[in-house]
């Protein structure tokens, strides 16, 4: 249903976003894994079409029979919010603090055609029941500022689901709320998810999140595909040393016996990334080699790019 | 919200009135003897001595002063001086054209200002942009009132559209009254839509820059849609709050406006009064100049609660 | 080359700001023309050799006024900002410091009062108690400066007053007036010279309104505003003369406007938006 291939960004000349590829089926949920300034979100941003100024994609990204990349703003018009929604990561300041949050919610509905303003309303009280907003008539004529955190992000939700998309992103929908709030949030999109059947990439750093959400994860590292694979086998058998590194620096729970790993080094500069594997500077593995030359493919149990490591085998 | 709203309306009261105070003072206290200015050096001290009975000036201080900011509501404001008829009145025939033109030209800014203003931040860094934004510097640079002496040069003296001053009256054929109107308010409006439009492409520029304007772009809304129906009425909202100072300096500009275009306004009123020594007409017109300016400030910050839903108290 | 003036607004304002400082200097010791003298057998003259800006309805020559009247701005500018910079930095600074007490409270209060009559009202007040005439119009556009310096320098005086070298300044045993002199008028520098540009403009357009209406120049003193008067009588006879006097005034408008957001650009990179 989306297919990207070789999906590169570049920023003035820049990449931060390099030879990306993946596919999703509908009804599948994708997990994007990676720190901040790994390109992420601009991987989120690029199937939007909605890149800041100044960044450029190249490649193709395919949504069902329809190339993205090159298409005129007025189409990709027509497919944001209808054919594919997103759900940003603050709650407090992606709604519009000067419209209420039902005729939000309704906008979508009316703009692409599906209902008429009144009736949108309506089915704007019912998605706020649906995502678990409380006294939902009511709440529609409130203002953003009134809801609390977790409240903006269930009407945020709503907004994104309201014209039943094939595919939606979430991009940290959770990382802004309180811990008790991130389970209820992750427990309604899938319960969303499984309900439309749509097809879903879910943007993390934390992945006990992706565990909880993924079929499939994806590890990006500097702008570069590191790992990929089913989630299970990506966290359970993670082949790359980067993967590796993630999973060594994540707290299992014991505190007084466990060391923390954390990775050697810091997240590298966007804009002096080497032409090799950006993961070379801080790689136990890395060598000179790595830095120069983009590591190869390699398959297995998952998929991984890197000069060294070996995928377990399928 | 009802103790704010009256502490809001006390403060606004002691303003007025410390206004008037000061009015009153410089005018009828501080000349010494207010009689003797306005009749000039070549009076006799017997028709001094009458002017001073007429206006009532043996009369302690205190008690004029209230007499005068009485007069506003019961409308008794003494006759004036140059004119010989009540000063009331005057001011009320005279607002039939500086209310129309302040309101026209305060239209034509904000038309203007916003369009461009928004204009130039859909556009930013591009052509339309540099060119609105050094169209601007233009408009602030210009005097408002050379502008309209160029205005009449061009459109009266040379092509004959408009008359070149003067004033019809509303009566006669409204249609003709609003041409003669027509000239002095752009004029008028050319350095506020100038401000309003730097003002708007600042606010707007910061507005396009939220994350709620992603929202609505992923929703599906186009940029144009965005920005008309998500980014302007934010972008708007700290644009009010300056509209009341641009309302300040739009009435001090009538008063030049009126002169150049020799419309019946009171700011004509003013400046013939102030060539005939008439302080009887000049305080009461000053007044009333000072006051409007501070009750559409007053005006302008409440419609800044009510625009912004996070400002407004007393809301669930 | 300095890079300062390489930005566009800085550097058309300086430019332009040269032209008419020097013509403002030049008219000190040599106009075309003796800018007062009549003649009435050359009364509004077109452009010609003689008169390369042609004459007034009493023969005056326009060249020389406009020269004359360069000096006449210049002049109201620094004065009006004068006094709006002393006195409106030094109530700024006194009422920071007393931020929140009465003293802050009484001084902001009287000055939002200030700021609350429209320049023009100021002056006509004050004109019409002193009589018409350039001094009392300076002073009178000055007193509204008053406020707009003042609630500038309060605001970054309060934000200078916050940094931690300041409370170190002041452990370290500076007393108030040191830590002043040497901290904060250093900080808000800047800031007052950028507001003081945009205050100098208006305080030109403000004496040229005044001047215009006859309450401010008073004849024989060239004034720009004043010349624009005169041209108006004659605006059909003698269309020339409505035109020199007010590009003069929207030239300086406009070299001081350009440099003051120049220099705030340059001075607060954070400001500029490129």
């Amino acid at each position: 249903m989306l297919a990207l291939r070789e999906l590169s960004v570049s920023f003035r000349g820049r990449p931060v976003l390099r030879n990306l590829s993946l596919d999703l089926a509908p009804g599948e949920t994708l997990g994007l894994v990676g720190e901040s300034g790994s390109g992420k979100s601009m991987t989120a941003l690029a199937l939007m079409g909605l890149l800041p100024p100044g960044f450029v994609a190249s490649g193709s990204i395919r949504l069902g029979d329809t190339e993205l990349l090159g298409l005129a703003d007025a189409d990709l018009c027509r497919l944001r919010g209808r054919e594919m929604a997103m759900i940003f990561q603050e709650p407090m300041t992606a709604l519009n603090p000067v419209l209420t949050v039902g005729a939000q919610i309704a906008e979508g509905l009316v703009l692409h055609g599906l209902m008429a303003p009144r009736a949108a309303r309506e089915e704007a009280i019912r998605l706020m029941e649906r995502v678990g907003l409380p006294d939902p008539a009511r709440r529609a004529r409130s203002y953003p500022h009134e809801l609390s955190g977790g409240q903006r992000q269930r009407a945020m939700i709503a907004m994104a689901i309201a014209c039943r998309p094939a595919l939606l992103i979430a991009d940290e929908p959770t990382s802004a709320l309180d811990v008790s709030l991130q389970v209820e949030i992750l427990a309604l999109l899938r319960e969303i998810r499984d309900e439309t059947g749509m097809a879903m990439i879910f943007i993390s750093h934390d992945l006990s999140v992706i565990h909880a959400m993924a079929d499939r994860a994806l590890v990006l590292y500097g702008g570069l595909a590191m790992e990929t694979g089913p989630t299970r086998h990506v966290i359970g058998q993670p082949a790359h040393p980067y993967t590796r590194g993630l999973m060594a620096a994540i707290p299992r729970g014991n505190a007084h016996t466990e060391r923390l790993r954390p990775i050697p080094g810091q997240v590298p500069d966007l804009s002096r990334l080497p032409p090799g594997c950006p993961f070379a500077g801080r790689c136990a593995l890395g060598d000179a080699h790595c830095a120069e030359t983009p590591p190869p493919l390699r398959t297995g149990l998952t998929a991984l790019h890197c000069h060294h490591a070996e995928p377990a085998p399928a | 919200m009802a103790l704010f709203l009256i502490k809001r309306l006390l403060g606004l009261v002691l303003t007025l009135l410390f206004a008037a105070l000061v009015i009153f003072l410089v005018l009828e206290i501080l000349p010494g003897d207010p009689a003797a200015m306005m009749m000039g050096v070549s009076a006799t001290p017997e028709s001094v001595a009458a002017l001073r009975a007429e206006l009532g000036l043996d009369r302690p201080a205190a008690v004029r002063f209230l007499e005068w900011l009485g007069g506003f509501f019961t409308g008794r404001l003494g006759l004036s001086y140059t004119y010989r008829v009540p000063v009331a009145g005057l001011i009320a025939e005279r607002l039939a054209v500086t209310v129309p033109l302040s309101l026209l030209a305060l239209g034509l800014a904000v038309a203007f200002g916003v369009t461009l203003g928004t204009l130039a931040a859909a556009q930013a860094h591009r052509r339309a942009d540099l060119i609105i934004m050094g169209m601007t510097q233009l408009g602030l640079a210009i005097p408002n009132f050379w502008f309209g002496i160029l205005l009449v040069l061009v459109f009266a003296v040379g092509l004959g559209w408009f008359p070149a001053g003067g004033f019809p009256g509303w009566a006669a054929d409204p249609m003709l009254a609003f041409r003669a109107l027509l000239l002095p308010a752009i004029a008028l409006a050319l350095p506020q839509a100038a401000s309003l439009a730097r003002i708007t492409r600042s606010t707007m520029l910061e507005t396009l820059s939220e994350d709620y304007i992603r929202t609505a772009r992923a929703k599906g809304l186009s940029r144009s849609q965005t920005i008309r129906r998500h980014a302007l009425r934010n972008a708007l909202i700290p644009v009010l709050t300056i509209l009341g100072l641009q309302f300040s300096f739009l009435l001090a500009g009538t008063i030049v406006l009126e002169n150049v275009f020799a419309l019946p306004g009171l700011g004509r009123l003013l400046i013939q009064a102030i060539g005939g020594h008439d302080l009887i007409l000049i305080k009461s017109l000053v007044l009333f100049y000072v006051a409007t300016a501070i009750l559409v400030n007053a005006v302008v910050d409440l419609a800044y609660g009510f625009a912004d839903p996070r400002l407004r108290v007393g809301r669930a | 080359m300095n890079p300062a003036w390489r930005h566009p607004s800085f550097g058309v304002g300086a430019l332009l700001m040269a032209l008419v400082l020097g013509a403002a200097l030049l008219s000190l010791v040599w106009t075309p023309h003796d800018p007062t003298a009549m003649r009435i057998m050359a009364r509004l003259r077109p452009p010609s050799a003689e008169h390369w800006l042609g004459t007034d309805q009493f023969g005056r020559d326009i060249a020389s006024m406009v020269l004359v009247g360069a000096r006449n701005a210049l002049l109201v500018g620094l004065v009006a900002v004068g006094i709006g910079l002393v006195f409106g930095v030094a109530l700024g600074m006194l009422a920071a410091l007393y931020r929140g007490r009465l003293l802050d409270e009484a001084v902001m209060r009287s000055l939002d009062f200030v700021f609350a009559f429209p320049a023009v009202l100021t002056a006509i007040l004050i004109l019409t108690w002193f009589g018409p005439g350039l001094v009392n119009a300076v002073v009178a556009i000055g007193i509204f400066n008053i406020p707009v310096f003042a609630r500038q320098a309060r605001a970054a005086t309060l934000q200078v007053l916050a940094q931690d070298y300041i409370r170190a300044a002041r452990l370290a045993g500076l007393s108030r007036a040191a830590v002043m002199r040497r901290h904060i008028l250093p900080n808000i520098t800047g800031l007052m010279i950028v507001q003081g540009s945009t205050q100098f403009a208006f305080a030109i357009l403000a004496e040229a309104s005044l001047s215009y209406l006859g309450i401010g120049t008073q004849p024989p003193n060239p004034s720009w505003g004043r010349m624009l008067n005169d041209a108006q009588t004659y605006l059909a006879a003698a269309p020339h003369l409505a035109l020199v006097p007010g590009f003069a005034i929207a030239i300086t408008v406009l070299a001081f406007n350009l440099l003051g957001d120049g220099l705030r650009d340059l001075l607060d990179p954070r400001m500029k938006e490129r």
